[in-house]
């Protein structure tokens, strides 16, 4: 008896205690967002709903939010894809081909992954600037790239893995090149991990900050995390009710992928904790 | 004393797709103490829900159980005891072997639990190892040993505690033949020797007939039959438990062929069999001439056995199974004559599946 | 032809594998190693926007030695680090065996805990920034009407409310992460083991004990090398919520060593990120020789 009355005060818990604490922030942002007045929580200031805030930082010019959202999609998508693509290559040739220093890759990357950014911005930003790529999308999607291989790399392997060789020796005997096996036969049976990959990738590199805040300088090409960092308001005095408005512009794409690919995305995670 | 009193048991679940599924239901059983008894059925059947239930890791919807003279579950009374409080010991058909731990660890787990001292962890855990062979394992790791040698460590930790009762879940099956075979003997006797009330679950009838001081068998939930080995085999109950116990299985028939045989067999006082089903144990059938037959059948295919040969016969598009010994030789693709003693003939009705003779 | 002793398909096998592996290796050599090559090399430097580079050796490095305000970075850093990956692997592992119990909508629960991993940093700082705001804030608000304490708390401007601020939030976003991966190591133990431990005569805390954590070990160590690392480097929280104030009571290393990148003098800006980079280096190999990896490497 105590111990399934125990169980049921865990799940209790849970259903309660963790929705609250993960989402608290979030109902605080929406109300904020659709609130006249950020300080409503003084006893003398009332709740007004309006719709103004959002409406505001979507149509001032000066704030360019289209522009950012517009960057941080095209820099995330591709990267996204680029590294799924490139790290498939990879995965492919240490899963199925025998060549010295195999090894060496998955767990070089693995420990490229562990370098702080910081020890790699400084001296990328002479480079990009020496380029004249400042401010350009390249600036942001090669970093990206390569900053999502490892993640990239890791899920693809203990996908291809799972796909039995086999069935590369069949296609080969068919007369197939290695190429051929790959896009043929092995890509479109690891579709859900690169699915993952993509994702995962992709919430990545539009989540990063360091990279966009340095090679970044105007909105030409400057993605979201750093617009609303950067936000001081539209009109002098910080409006809280603007900075929460760009919140919900900038979560909004995420939160879309999250909830209709939450199971990719969860498995992505795991494939990578299990494995490593 | 620990017999073991299952009362009116009732398991119902719920699934998402298929709603409430009774995986149990009615079930009466009594166990001897220090008996083996055998619950016997196919897979599904809730054999193994049956014996969760027993051990407190499932909870039953109702009915009420008993071991000794402790109520271990009640639903209506809403007693459950937790397994720890019931003094039971379990084997797993995966042997649930802690594999972070040596032998030695795994056996001396459930003593250091219940807070025995260090010696006498020690001296439990080896005179189990004495009795299981296993003596030189002690340190060995689940991951090196053999699937034989995994069974015996999870024997052993289930007799180091000298439990009340002793569950075991289809614990030979992922044996290979021959050692199943001699390691149910082995089971026998240390069961005999601990006389510890136990109850086996398997899906072999081999295994259940050779096993059990009594058997139940379950099919789909409920109970077929319970009794002795002998019971259940020569008097089963009805059409489910006659079709399978035995190897090779009951030759079961439409009754509508005994207006087909070929001279008439008189069956106490039945006229009509054609609401019956009749069954005829391989072993109880005789080869003879084709007219001197109760019914004429041809010989399909001869299976040499070592000491008997299994013949099958083609009646009227039925297949027969007859069971001989292996020195009367037979040529396949003649015809022959069946035949039988009536003594030994089975009838059962058609649509309850209940022995009527 | 290279090597004539082996095999032709090993030769074509080779080749081809090294043409599958250019893209990354190209990728990583650009943006990943030469940039830091670049970075200790002008850590040797006095690279300074206004002033002729002039190589200046190990100069940087003493300079850093004496610096107060880089030890006290180094101080916040470390400190950050224990105190947001313990939390984090408490609150993860309540959250997994929580999360792990079978209940009705425990698919949408999975899904709502993912949530603050998935958002932006930035984005979330700036909520955060709102909610530990002084006046109006919904942690102050809170606090008072719950009547825990009676003058507003001065999350910011304080240095230990700013630390403790930034570790809430921290711990707020990652904790998902860590769930999530511990859930991956519940499920891998075999439920048998859960049975066998329940008739073996256990409770619920003694099952947790002797049967999940011993053999969820390997997934902790991994989880948290991943983590610590990941918290060495700390910036995007720090730079949006504090900006390493008040008075440089929450730089962390990265953030200072932003600091000197920003206002031009590159030499001792790549001398600090080499030190994290240092000290990450130290952490994976602790790790590494704590989790005895050898066996996982295969």
């Amino acid at each position: 008896m105590n111990e399934t009355r125990l169980q049921w005060i865990l799940k209790a818990l849970a259903a309660l205690v963790l929705p609250a604490f993960c989402l608290l922030p979030f109902g605080w942002m929406l109300l904020v967002c659709f609130s006249r007045q950020p300080d409503f929580l003084l006893p003398q200031v009332d709740f007004a709903p309006t719709l103004q805030n959002l409406v505001d930082v979507l149509t001032d010019p000066s704030l360019h939010l289209m522009a950012y959202l517009r960057n941080s999609l095209l820099v995330s998508a591709v990267s996204a894809a680029a590294a799924t693509f490139f790290a498939g290559l990879s995965a492919y040739s240490v899963t199925r081909l025998r060549f010295p220093g195999r090894i060496l890759i998955p767990l070089g990357v693995l420990a490229f992954s562990m370098f702080p950014q910081i020890s790699i911005v400084g001296y990328l930003f002479k480079l990009m600037a020496s380029l004249d790529w400042i401010n350009h999308h390249a600036a942001l999607i090669l970093p990206y790239t390569t900053l999502g291989l490892p993640l990239a790399l890791w899920i693809m392997i203990s996908h291809f893995a799972q796909i039995p060789v086999d069935l590369d020796k069949a296609a080969l005997v068919d007369g197939a090149s290695r190429l051929q096996i790959l896009f043929r036969i092995i890509f479109p049976l690891a579709a859900p991990g690169a699915l993952s990959t993509v994702l995962l990738v992709f919430i990545y590199s539009f989540n990063e900050f360091l990279f966009a805040l340095m090679l970044t300088t105007d909105y030409t090409a400057r993605t979201i995390p750093v617009g609303i960092a950067m936000f001081e308001g539209l009109h002098g005095q910080l409006p809280w009710g603007h900075v929460m408005a760009i919140a919900v512009v900038a979560i909004l794409p995420v939160l879309l992928i999250a909830a209709v690919f939450q199971r990719r995305i969860i498995q992505g995670l795991v494939q990578g904790a299990v494995k490593g | 004393m620990n017999r073991i009193v299952i009362k009116n048991l009732q398991k119902d679940f719920m699934t998402l797709r298929r709603g409430r599924i009774r995986a149990l239901q009615a079930v009466d059983l009594k166990v001897d103490p220090g008996a083996f008894f055998v619950l016997v059925g196919p897979s599904g059947c809730g054999k193994s829900t049956l014996l969760n239930i027993v051990a407190g890791i499932e909870k039953p919807t109702a009915g009420e159980i008993w071991i000794g003279d402790r109520q271990v579950v009640s639903v209506a009374d809403k007693r459950f005891l937790p397994p720890r409080r019931r003094d039971v010991a379990m084997v797993f058909q995966s042997y649930a072997l802690y594999p972070h731990m040596n032998v030695h660890r795994n056996m001396a787990f459930p003593l250091k639990i219940a807070g025995d001292s260090e010696e006498e962890i020690s001296r439990k855990v080896h005179a189990a190892a004495e009795t299981l062979e296993i003596k030189d394992l002690l340190d060995a790791r689940p991951a090196e040993l053999s699937g034989g040698q995994r069974q015996r460590v999870a024997l052993g930790r289930a007799i180091v505690r000298n439990p009340r009762v002793l569950l075991l879940d289809e614990p030979l099956s992922n044996l290979d033949a021959l050692l199943r075979t001699s390691m149910r003997a082995e089971l026998k006797r240390i069961q005999r020797r601990m006389a510890v009330s136990t109850i086996y679950v398997t899906h072999d009838q081999t295994e259940a007939l050779t096993l059990g001081d009594r058997i139940a068998v379950i099919k789909d939930g409920l109970l077929q039959q319970t009794g002795s080995p002998d019971d259940i085999y020569s008097r089963p109950e009805n059409r489910f438990v006659a079709g399978f116990v035995g190897t090779p299985p009951m030759n079961l028939l439409d009754g509508g062929l005994m207006e087909k045989s070929q001279r008439k067999v008189k069956i106490d006082d039945i006229e009509d069999f054609s609401r019956t089903e009749i069954g005829l144990r391989p072993e109880h059938l005789r080869i003879t001439t084709p007219d001197k037959g109760v019914w004429r059948a041809e010989l399909d295919l001869i299976a040499p056995q070592g000491s008997d040969q299994m013949l099958y016969l083609d009646l009227s598009g039925r297949q027969i199974i007859v069971k001989t010994d292996a020195s009367r030789k037979f040529i396949e693709n003649k015809a022959v004559g069946i035949d039988f003693d009536p003594v030994n003939l089975y009838v059962f009705d058609k649509k309850s599946g209940r022995r009527i003779r | 032809m290279a090597a004539p002793d082996q095999p032709p398909e090993k030769n074509e096998e080779a080749r081809s594998a090294w043409l599958f592996n250019l893209p990354l290796v190209l990728l990583t050599a650009a943006f990943i190693l030469i940039p830091v090559g670049g970075t200790l090399v002008t850590s040797l430097f006095r690279d300074v926007t206004y002033l002729p580079d002039a190589f200046v050796g190990l100069q940087n490095y003493l300079r850093l030695a004496a610096d107060l305000h880089f030890w006290q970075s180094m101080r916040f850093t470390l400190l950050f680090v224990a105190v947001s990956v313990t939390l984090e692997l408490i609150f993860g592992l309540v959250f997994a065996l929580l999360l792990n119990e079978a209940m009705p909508g425990r698919g949408l629960l999975r899904v709502i805990v993912l949530v603050p991993w998935i958002i932006p940093i930035a984005v979330s700082a700036r909520i955060w920034e709102l909610i530990y705001n002084y006046e109006f804030g919904l942690f102050n608000f809170l606090l008072q009407h719950l009547d825990l304490t009676q003058q507003p708390v001065n999350w910011l401007g304080s240095s230990a409310g700013a630390f403790a601020a930034i570790v809430i939030s921290d711990v707020w976003k990652t904790t998902p992460f860590m769930t999530i991966i511990l859930l991956a190591g519940f499920s891998t133990i075999p439920q048998d083991l859960y049975r066998q431990a329940m008739v073996d005569g256990t409770h619920f805390l003694q099952r947790f004990i002797h049967v999940t954590l011993p053999l969820i070990r390997p997934v902790i160590v991994v989880a948290l090398l991943f983590r610590t690392i990941d918290a060495v480097r700390i910036f995007d929280l720090i730079y949006v919520l504090t900006g390493g104030g008040p008075g440089g009571a929450t730089t962390s290393l990265s953030l200072y060593s932003f600091q000197y990148y920003v206002s031009g003098d590159f030499g001792y800006g790549s001398c600090i990120s080499l030190i994290v980079f240092l000290i990450a280096g130290l952490l994976a190999v602790s790790y590494i020789r704590l989790g005895k990896f050898s066996e996982v490497l295969r």
